[in-house]
């Protein structure tokens, strides 16, 4: 092949520049660069978020999809899709905020109860005579007999981690110090007077939630989140895993992404609570499967085609430091089980911290994303029973024209009064587009309101009142938006959350259905997640996401997952219970269900409310 | 009694529609104007459909009550009195993917607009439609894949009728986020975003007007 000339592309506002070879296309320029372009569809070309305005330079012709995805007045002010467009010369362009993907906000609390601690790691104070010439026993001999002088064990080991630090720690230190003790192995040392630190991960695909807690008392020390890195290579999790196999050093790429991440994350932390990397003696990841093989770096061709199957759903300690995060020398990771390809560790996590495997009420637990899991509990049985539902990321902003992520200037909430709609946006900025929360509320709104009919088509007689051409409704005119663009949704829109609500509503239907449950008598809905928190729960009964049952039958506790992997992170017991709830749970299958197919058709469409609620 | 049938179809009306056909056999009516109701019905449908007036639900709906209609007259029906097919056309989901819904709607749509399809499910090896391409003499094979995993196996399917001899049949694939790009990727002849774009590829290779 032919050596392509270097040309520079220049991103405003932010003002960087990347040197690439010519023939690049703009955003792998842009992820060159540092620069997050949104990009749902990791640069096929049919998300159509990637956009930019080219300011000057020459570039390559428009491409179909992008006269597809970009309207008219928008070719002629010089906007393309960054994934479609490749540099033929020096190029400067012009990204538009909402092409940028970052400012997101993120969930990290919640209302659930702490855990009595029961840590795996513990300190042990020992102190040991310093070498002499008439007492040359190594280092480790001499810390070993110190340790069973002080606690009577005698099997003993370590790894070759812990013993490259020993010789400069225990000098350091005195021979006088902390060993952190894991099932008979030193893992690490430490002053005698700090404590013990541990983190928990809730790794989602579109955020990553840390916590830094104290391993003895439980205490949260510190949170901190970002968005998970690997959105610009995919937005949704089969992209990623497209991107990881298709590309040689694709799945390394995106394991060192978000390790770094997590890692960061952890340091940022460590740096607020002036504590060092060495006491943090231990670590739980949760995540959904997918994002689970891609940390650990193990294969995902096998996950992502039928019939999806795990390398692994068992529990599993791995090294830190095999992961790239800096902890304590031998400081161990535990990825809890999970429960076949679809199910991972972080829907274990929301079933311990909810509580749901002991509710002693008839109950559900849903975590509504990309993949929705919800679990069953029946009082006196022993199994639970779970379903995923390929909701799609619909209520997660994507796939939609004007959505986006729970960042500033967002839609999260819409009412439509006869004064007008009436709109509120994350942290009261100008409207840019919709979040998830902002598009149910739309939706219920519009349907509430005799703009779209029961099958979800726009009521056109009443949308021709408001002079619109086209099938949409317009939220915010452009002259009033934060971006100089409409805020409306589509036909197209609501089509997709029809997709997504009604997977959920008929995997809901058919995990009830067989274990012979009535909706009406479900006694609790615990309601977790980002996305399951911020939503108004009559928006959710009104377009038939949620069966409609009496509200306080609903319990909307946060990011549940995050809390399970504190659990996990502290408790030991907490460990064994999630592995006897991946035990005791049961995976249905939607796809093999026959009704399937036709109890989502009917789901689809939006419900018939003979009365109000 | 035929637009009785037609309208209760295309209202999504799935008790009437049995009930109309059960009553149109009572009465003695040739079963095969039963099936013209339901084609005219589903034309219907299809229009609404690419004009955006009904979606993915009524398709599904559509289809399980002409499943419905179709178990109630077939008894009647003598094999010499079956509609004259078009063509036939071999379809499948391909292999590593199990998505069905889309495949279903496009494999009825093409039997209802007449051709004789032979359906060969989900998770379909490029084997598979290699042997029942061969089987039916059919000119069209008709891919269906949702993930974009799907499109390397859709290409090993493309290739492995070439492989056989087959190069006289044609292939479309169709599903999730297929587009131009990927056709040509695959070495398949056509693409197409829903199922009547599948009806008008199959009607345009097999010279239906």
């Amino acid at each position: 092949m032919k050596e392509q000339p270097e040309v520079t592309i220049q991103f405003q506002p932010i003002g960087k520049r990347v040197q690439v070879a010519a023939q690049t296309n703009l955003l792998e320029a842009a992820r060159l660069a540092g620069i997050a372009l949104t990009s749902t569809c990791g640069g096929e070309g049919n998300c159509g978020q990637c956009r930019v305005q080219v300011v000057s330079g020459s570039v390559s012709p428009l491409t179909e999809d992008e006269r597809f995805l970009l309207g008219e007045a928008e070719i002629e002010a010089g906007y393309r899709l960054a994934c479609c467009t490749r540099a033929w010369s020096d190029v400067r362009l012009h990204v538009p905020p909402d092409s940028l993907d970052s400012g997101q906000r993120l969930q990290i609390e919640s209302v659930l109860r702490p855990i009595p601690p029961e840590p795996v790691v513990q300190a042990i104070p020992v102190s040991c005579p310093p070498p002499t010439l008439h007492d040359p026993r190594s280092d480790w001999t001499r810390l070993k007999e110190a340790i069973t002088a002080q606690s009577g064990s005698t099997e003993i080991t370590t790894s070759n981690a812990f013993l490259q630090q020993l010789p400069t720690a225990i000098r350091q230190l005195g021979w006088s110090a902390n060993i952190l003790w894991r099932h008979n192995e030193v893992i690490g040392l430490t002053p005698a007077h700090q404590k013990l630190l541990g983190l928990a991960v809730d790794l989602g695909s579109t955020k990553i939630a840390a916590t830094l807690l104290e391993l003895e008392s439980g205490q949260v020390l510190s949170t901190s989140g970002a968005p998970n890195p690997q959105i610009s290579y995919g937005e949704d999790v089969v992209s990623r895993l497209a991107y990881a196999q298709r590309n040689a050093a694709g799945s390394q790429k995106l394991a060192e992404l978000v390790r770094q991440t997590i890692d960061e994350l952890l340091l940022k932390m460590l740096n607020k609570v002036s504590a060092a990397p060495e006491q943090v003696a231990e670590a739980c990841i949760v995540g959904n499967t997918a994002m689970t093989h891609l940390l650990l770096g193990w294969p995902v061709r096998q996950l992502a085609l039928s019939p999806y199957v795990a390398a692994s759903s068992e529990p599993l300690e791995v090294l830190a430091s095999e992961l790239g995060l800096r902890m304590a020398p031998g400081a161990r990771v535990y990825i809890p089980p999970a429960i076949g390809g679809y199910i991972g560790s972080d829907h274990i996590a929301m079933v311990l911290a909810s509580e749901l495997d002991r509710n002693e009420r008839l109950a559900i637990g849903i975590d509504i994303g990309t993949n929705t899991e919800i679990s069953l509990r029946i009082p006196g049985k022993e199994t639970l029973t779970a379903v995923s539902c390929a909701s799609g990321p619909a209520f997660e902003g994507a796939h939609i024209r004007d959505g986006m992520r729970a960042a500033s200037g967002a839609i999260e909430k819409v009412r439509l009064t006869p004064q007008g709609v009436q709109i509120e946006t994350v942290d009261h900025e100008p409207p840019i587009g919709f979040c998830g929360s902002g598009i149910l509320d739309a939706i219920a709104e519009l349907y509430r309101a005799g703009y779209l009919l029961p099958n979800g088509r726009f009521n056109r007689q009443r949308l021709a009142l408001l002079g619109n051409s086209e099938p949409r409704f317009v939220f915010v005119p452009a002259d009033k938006s934060g971006n100089g663009r409409e805020i409306a949704l589509t036909q197209k829109d609501i089509n997709e959350i029809q997709l997504a609500k009604g997977a959920i509503h008929a995997g809901m239907k058919i995990l009830l259905e067989t274990n012979q449950i009535a909706p009406e008598a479900v006694e609790e809905v615990i309601v977790a997640g980002a996305f399951g928190s911020y939503i108004s729960l009559p928006s959710a009964v009104q377009i038939g996401l949620f069966p409609p049952l009496p509200h306080a039958r609903y319990r909307q506790v946060g990011n549940a997952a995050a809390i399970g992997a504190q659990w996990m992170l502290l408790s030991q017991s907490a460990r064994r219970r999630a592995e006897e709830i991946a035990r005791r749970t049961h995976y249905l299958e939607l796809s093999t269900v026959p009704k399937f197919n036709l109890y989502f058709a009917h789901a689809m469409h939006f419900p018939v409310h003979s009365e109000k609620n | 009694m035929s637009q009785e049938l037609i309208q209760a179809i295309t209202e999504m009306r799935e008790e009437d529609a049995l009930k109309i056909t059960q009553q149109m056999l009572d009465a003695g009516k040739d079963p095969l104007e039963v099936l013209e109701a339901c084609r005219q019905a589903m034309e219907v449908i299809g229009k609404r459909f690419e004009a955006g007036d009904c979606f993915i639900p009524e398709l599904i709906l559509a289809g399980e009550m002409l499943r419905q209609v179709s178990d109630l007259i077939k008894p009647r029906l003598q094999k010499e009195a079956t509609q004259k097919k078009h063509g036939k056309v071999v379809i499948g989901t391909v292999e590593g993917d199990i998505h069905d819904i889309a495949k279903d709607i496009v494999a009825f749509m093409l039997d209802v607009n007449g051709f004789e399809v032979t359906d060969l499910g989900v998770d379909v090896p490029p084997a598979k439609f290699v042997e029942a391409t061969k089987e039916t003499g059919a000119k069209v094979v008709a891919l269906s894949g949702f993930l974009t995993l799907a499109y390397d196996p859709m290409k090993a399917t493309v290739e492995a009728l070439k492989a056989a001899g087959l190069n006289d049949v044609k292939v479309m694939i169709g599903g999730g986020q297929i587009d131009e790009q990927i056709r040509q990727f695959t070495g398949a002849d056509g693409w197409g975003r829903d199922a009547m774009a599948a009806v008008k590829m199959a009607n345009a290779w097999y010279g239906v007007n």
